[in-house]
This record gives structure tokens, C-alpha cells and sequence, in this order.
């Protein structure tokens, strides 16, 4: 393994023992040198790869960003039809569940260009998901609702059950157990 | 595996296809909406206001909170670091 090789390794081990210890633990109680330490590395080696904690946290956003825009369509298809992509949501969240959770939970008290970065996320969310709508909208199939209450509404009770889903299933992740059923009631919920 | 996505070095926002970028030059830093008509970077002004106006309308946050999301989120990009803070 070239010495670049064996970096890049590192680092991606440090992002993914990060996202597990924050899913684990939660992203505010989760010191650098608790990954370091379950990663087996010195606490300095965590810092030649990012410079602030602060840095390693936007490295696993960013991981979990990038993952949803990909299985959202960014570079393929930008016309996935609004189910499928409500659909794609669902799966990345279900595979970042316990992270998301963390994210969420811990939302207001996140570096605050960290929780700028996740609602810039859901911006994107947000115009992707009203795109698609907007045309079933326009076609009289879903009701007319603004980006706004179209968006909060899908949120809302997607946060709802992912943040308390020790209530509603012993099994995680909530979203495998009961994404299906979510999906087909909010279009029960919009469809005219 | 996919490319990592590039993303504009002024907002954030991600360079997905040819007409994401700066007069659909694929070589720019920037986004289309970051830029006048010839490429020019908008002022941090210009771009704070439009950043915001991204918040409130796909998440209905008031001004005052979508303006300092806004602030936070820019200045972590390389075209505003150290500024506006």
C-alpha cells in the first residue's frame, strides 16, 4: 500500500469510526479522542486529517449528504417520479438511521455551520421533492400545497418516528418497519 | 463508483450537471446563480440574500434565523472564508 494509499485509508476509517461512536453515543458526547481510541490511532493522527472536531462531524454530513444525493438522481436522473424518490429518502435514512437520529436530536445544539450545512441539505430535499410534486400538482393528482407545508409535512413525520422509534418497533431500523406503511399514508394524505 | 459531486465554491450548491455551472462552464468553481452575466462573483451581499431566500422558501424559516444560516453556512466556503463574520 502507497503512503497515499494507507492516508486515504485512515481517513475514511476515522469518518466511518466517527459515524458509528456518534450513532453509538451521540455527535455532542462524542470526543475525538474516543475515535481515535476505537480506531487504535494517536489522538495527533486524528488531527493531521482534520484540522478541528468540527471538521471530522462535516466529514460524516458530508458522507451522508453525498450517499442521498446520489440515490436521489444527482448525475443520472433528475426526473425520478415523486414516489420514487420519496422512496430513495426513506432508504438512505433507514441506512443512516441511528446517525440521523443523532443528527436530528442534537440539531440545535450542533456547531452552528454544521446544522447550517444539514438544513442546506434539506433545502435541496426539499426544491427535489416539490419539483416532482409540483407536476402531479399540476396534473390534479395530489393537491396544490406550498414547498413549505409539502416539505414539513413529509419531515414531520418522517422526524416523528425516526425520533421516537424505541415506541413503535423493537426492531431498527424504524424506517425498514415502517417506511412502506408511512409512504402509502402521506399519499393517502395528499392525493386529491 | 460515482464521481464525488462538486459543489460551488461560493453556496454549497452541488454541481450536478453541465447547466449548474458558471455560464456552463464545467471548469468554473461556481454555480450559476453565484456569478453576473460575464462570470463575475456576485457580492457577499448578493449572495447572503439569495442564500437566505433558499432557506425560507423550501423550509419556511424567518428571516432572522435563514439569514444566519445563511452567514453560518458561508462562511465555511472558500469564497467568503473570513468574510462576513
Amino acid at each position: 500500500m502507497t503512503r497515499k494509499e494507507q492516508k486515504e485509508k485512515t481517513r475514511a476509517g476515522l469518518v466511518g469510526q466517527a459515524e458509528t461512536l456518534f450513532a453509538l453515543n451521540g455527535i455532542s458526547s462524542t470526543t475525538t479522542a474516543d475515535i481515535a481510541k476505537a480506531l487504535k490511532v494517536s489522538h495527533g493522527t486524528l488531527f493531521v486529517h482534520f484540522s478541528t472536531r468540527e471538521d471530522l462531524i462535516k466529514a460524516v454530513v458530508d458522507e451522508f449528504g453525498e450517499k442521498l444525493s446520489t440515490a436521489l438522481g444527482a448525475r443520472c436522473s433528475s426526473d425520478l417520479k415523486l414516489r420514487d424518490l420519496l422512496k430513495a429518502h426513506l432508504s438512505v435514512l433507514a441506512e443512516y438511521e441511528d446517525f440521523y437520529m443523532r443528527l436530528v436530536s442534537e440539531s440545535q445544539s450542533l456547531p452552528p455551520h454544521i446544522r447550517s450545512i444539514l438544513y442546506s441539505m434539506n433545502a435541496s430535499l426539499s426544491y427535489r421533492f416539490y419539483r416532482a410534486a409540483k407536476a402531479e400538482m399540476d396534473k390534479g393528482v395530489i393537491k396544490k400545497m406550498t414547498q413549505v407545508h409539502f416539505f414539513n409535512t413529509w419531515m414531520g413525520l418522517v422526524h416523528y418516528y425516526i425520533l421516537n422509534r424505541d415506541l413503535f418497533s423493537e426492531r431498527t431500523p424504524i424506517l425498514v418497519e415502517v417506511g412502506e406503511d408511512l409512504l402509502r399514508h402521506f399519499f393517502h394524505l395528499i392525493k386529491t | 463508483m460515482k464521481p464525488k459531486c462538486e459543489s460551488c465554491n461560493s453556496c454549497g450548491m452541488p454541481l450536478e450537471s453541465k447547466e449548474d455551472f458558471a455560464l456552463g462552464d464545467t471548469s468554473s468553481v461556481y454555480c450559476k446563480y453565484c456569478v453576473d452575466n460575464v462570470g463575475q462573483l456576485l457580492p457577499y451581499d448578493t449572495i447572503l440574500k439569495n442564500n437566505a431566500h433558499y432557506y425560507k422558501e423550501s423550509q419556511g424559516l424567518t428571516e432572522q434565523a435563514a439569514t444566519k444560516m445563511a452567514k453560518d453556512l458561508l462562511k465555511t466556503l472558500p469564497a467568503w472564508k473570513n468574510v462576513g463574520v
